[in-house]
């Protein structure tokens, strides 16, 4: 677990990186309500998550629910404001949280006992601060200019404690353990929502929770076959049958921090023709996972698996036009993509991963590293080859 | 069972009618996705598309406004919808009206443009999901629109459900109500929140359903009281159930992108008075205000019912919702069964009725969906109500 003075400290380099910025301070927003994205920038900060659903506005009633509030004053004063009881994880004392139903205007009252406003005050997690809540905010202060501040926490966020790299080890390898599991139950006869099914047996018990799953099966070739869907993912009613590949890249978290991984198989004999495409993927991955060290930029990885994806004959078609991101309480900095110039360092944990195609085979394969002082480790461990 | 082609047309056609009524030159609509259950209501009611890309932040010149669905509708110009993944062959509009990119809000600035909504006032419907960014971007491309908040036109619209959408919340609260039977099967002594929770999925799992939300507690009224619960994730408690305890579970997901939403309440082991007390008066509030609905009602109305039964009860109003429901659709939809929502109900509705009540450490929960019918209400959730 995570230390309240790791929090404090979290805190005090927020607030000196706003100070530096000549931001009176920062309001940070983040989502909760059962969904697993953009939760992370207040729980890094005070360990909070709002496990009440959004539901909309009804002024007078409540405002703002299923999200967190953390306003934090260049001198280091904080206020979370949320919407559900203090489970007791709370790494805030007690007057530093404010319990509201009308979170919005809780809000505009403790920005008004910090002196944030009349200036400059940082916006982390302007993804997740619903519009109009913004203008309420903005027209409740005195002259308050809300500035985009997110690369504060995106760099905080982006290098890992040791506290936290340790979690994602734990995180990374319930992980394995769930994709081993979909993997062996994407047998023929059964269906993607059986396998899915076979995965959630593994991690929930844990007190882990699915993020995303993409499952895709069938056939390349003179006949090809696709099998996905989009909502749930899972949704498909066709079975697997031999002679077909399988692909699932799941995502989720434990304590908060994610797992992120892909595998590819055949169902029943494989085929020279998928062993390529599953063997692509791990190659296109491997490439970028062995040029990782310290000091190289963020888009010479993708740069590295790109080339090596093509040298294999494969082209770069895909849903997702980068290599790979960091992972923490969330997708965080850096993001493996071309234009993303960050320099890698020790304690960053990323996601390197691909989804190749041609004729009708898919391979996918994804692994998480850390970035150590002389390259990197993995820290995902199924088994790479089911065939 | 689906829902026609046809029907989204017509809801897209009622929706420009009523953007027209109010002044506004069009609508943009947006939504979210991204293997999150929360708010792709709009987007989906309208051109039945989620997008199962899930958010990134943006990077300009490589992707923007991923996980997010941006529709544009105008009385002049034909619907257009901007996705960041590929069709799956579901979506209600023809493939010229379907543009896919990876810079989503570049595109959507461009079909603002070419419908002639460059200028005065355009309603925006999903405020809620769009991002602070990029609505600054919006306006900031597009200086001479009025954004305004238009919002209520799509829960209006989303209120009444038609006959195919009341036939696919009837499943799902088929569904959610096997799910939750299955889960107070396996809440037995022994058991962790976190096996009950398993349960449940593999039966909703296998069945194409989606979890939302499960809010679990146990514990322990009285004089030694205890009180068993985890926010994040809900069924991250490494207790175990132990007999003597109460033990409650509220449920929300999705089949078809149609929600359920119920909870229930049981004794672990052999139950006590004081137990029964509780479990029951949770379900009597939920009854009182099912008994309130009619046609021609408020809102407010039927929640002062149930709320006053509470009252009555001897139970402090304190508790996580200050309401005692709403509707259900595509999401938590209008009305709010809550102090101050005038909304009338109408035939067509679904409504969840909800209440989780404390005393002495002891807490009962209940919560229903039903149908409102020409006369009053139909129970469309089927679950056992006593589980001792």
């Amino acid at each position: 677990m995570i230390e309240v003075t790791e929090f404090a400290e979290r805190r005090r380099r927020a607030a000196a990186a706003a100070k530096a910025r000549g931001l009176k301070g920062l309001l940070v927003c983040s989502r909760g309500g059962g969904a697993l994205d953009r939760y992370g920038d207040v729980m890094y900060l005070s360990n909070f998550y709002s496990a009440f659903p959004f539901i909309p506005d009804v002024p007078g009633n409540w405002t703002l629910r299923g999200h967190g509030l953390l306003l934090l004053a260049a001198n280091g004063e904080t206020r979370l404001i949320i919407d559900v009881e203090n489970d007791g994880s709370i790494a805030l004392a007690e007057h530093e949280i404010v319990r509201a139903d009308l979170m919005a205007e809780a809000a505009i009252t403790a920005m008004k006992e910090l002196g944030l406003e009349g200036g400059p005050v940082g916006l982390v997690g302007g993804d997740t601060l619903p519009v109009n809540t913004a203008r309420q905010i903005e027209a409740g202060l005195d002259r308050v200019d809300l500035r985009d501040a997110q690369a504060i926490l995106a760099g905080l966020r982006a290098i890992k404690s040791p506290a936290e790299v340790a979690l994602l080890r734990r995180a990374s390898h319930l992980g394995s353990r769930m994709i081993e599991a979909m993997l062996d139950a994407a047998k023929p006869g059964a269906r993607h929502g059986d396998v899915m099914a076979a995965g959630m047996g593994v991690l929930m018990p844990e007190g882990g929770m699915l993020y995303n799953s993409f499952m895709a099966f069938g056939r390349g070739g003179e006949k090809p076959l696709y099998v996905a869907s989009s909502f749930p993912t899972w949704k498909s009613q066709e079975r697997i049958e031999n002679g077909h590949w399988f692909t699932a890249g799941i995502s989720g978290m434990l304590d908060g921090y994610y797992f992120d991984m892909a595998r590819s198989k055949a169902v029943g004999a494989a085929t020279n023709a998928q062993v390529a495409a599953f063997e692509t993927a791990i190659a296109t991955v491997e490439a970028g996972v062995a040029a990782v060290r310290p000091g190289i930029a963020a888009e010479d990885i993708a740069k590295s698996a790109f080339a090596k994806q093509r040298s294999l004959g494969f082209e770069l078609t895909s849903e997702f036009s980068g290599m790979g991101h960091g992972i923490g309480l969330g997708w965080d900095s850096p993001w493996l993509a071309p234009g993303d110039t960050t320099i890698l360092q020790p304690g960053m944990v990323l996601c390197v991963e691909r989804t190749v195609s041609r004729d009708g085979y898919v391979g996918d394969f994804e692994e998480t590293v850390l970035v150590t002082e002389t390259g990197c480790e993995k820290i995902t461990d199924a088994r790479m080859r089911s065939w | 069972m689906s829902i026609l082609a046809t029907e989204f047309t017509d809801r897209r056609r009622r929706a420009a009618a009523l953007a027209r009524q109010q002044g506004l030159r069009g609508l943009l609509v947006v939504s979210r996705g991204g293997g999150t259950l929360d708010r792709y209501g709009d987007v989906l009611y309208l051109a039945n598309f989620y997008t199962s890309f899930p958010f990134i932040p943006d990077l300009p010149g490589s992707w923007t406004g991923r996980a997010h669905a941006f529709l544009v509708l105008s009385a002049q110009a034909e619907p257009h919808l901007v996705i960041d993944c590929p069709n799956d062959g579901r979506i209600a509009l023809s493939p010229a009206e379907i543009e896919r990119s990876d810079l989503v809000v570049e595109s959507v600035i461009a079909a603002l443009r070419r419908m002639g909504l460059d200028r005065g006032r355009v309603g925006l419907v999903g405020s809620d999901v769009l991002t602070v960014a990029t609505f600054r971007a919006l306006q900031a491309a597009l200086p001479d629109v009025s954004f305004e908040e238009a919002g209520p036109i799509l829960a209006e619209l989303r209120a009444v459900k038609s006959p195919a959408e009341i036939a696919l919340l009837r499943r799902a609260s088929a569904l959610g109500s096997r799910m939750i039977e299955a889960m107070m099967d396996a809440a037995v002594p022994g058991a962790s929140h976190g096996d009950v929770v398993a349960a449940g999925q593999q039966v909703l799992t296998p069945a194409k359903g989606v979890l939302y939300n499960s809010f679990m507690a146990s514990g322990r009224g009285g004089d030694a009281p205890q009180y068993i619960r985890s926010n994040f994730p809900t069924w991250a408690s490494d207790t175990r159930l132990e007999p003597g305890q109460w033990f409650r579970i509220g449920i929300s997901g999705a089949l078809e992108g149609y929600m359920f939403d119920l909870s229930r309440s049981k004794p672990v082991g052999p139950p006590t008075n004081r137990q029964i007390e509780l479990f029951e008066h949770a379900i009597e509030c939920v009854e009182t205000g099912i008994v309130a609905v009619r046609p021609g009602a408020l809102a407010e109305q039927v929640a002062a019912a149930g709320l006053g039964r509470q009252k009555a009860l001897g139970y402090d109003m304190t508790g996580v919702f200050s309401g005692l429901g709403h509707g259900l659709g595509l999401g938590w939809d209008s009305p709010w069964l809550a102090p101050g929502d005038k909304t009338e109900i109408r035939p067509g509705m679904v409504l969840c009725f909800e209440r989780t009540i404390l005393k002495d450490g002891y807490l009962g929960d209940f919560e229903e969906t039903v149908l409102v019918t020409q006369e009053g209400a139909e129970k469309i959730t089927n679950a056992r109500s006593r589980n001792w």
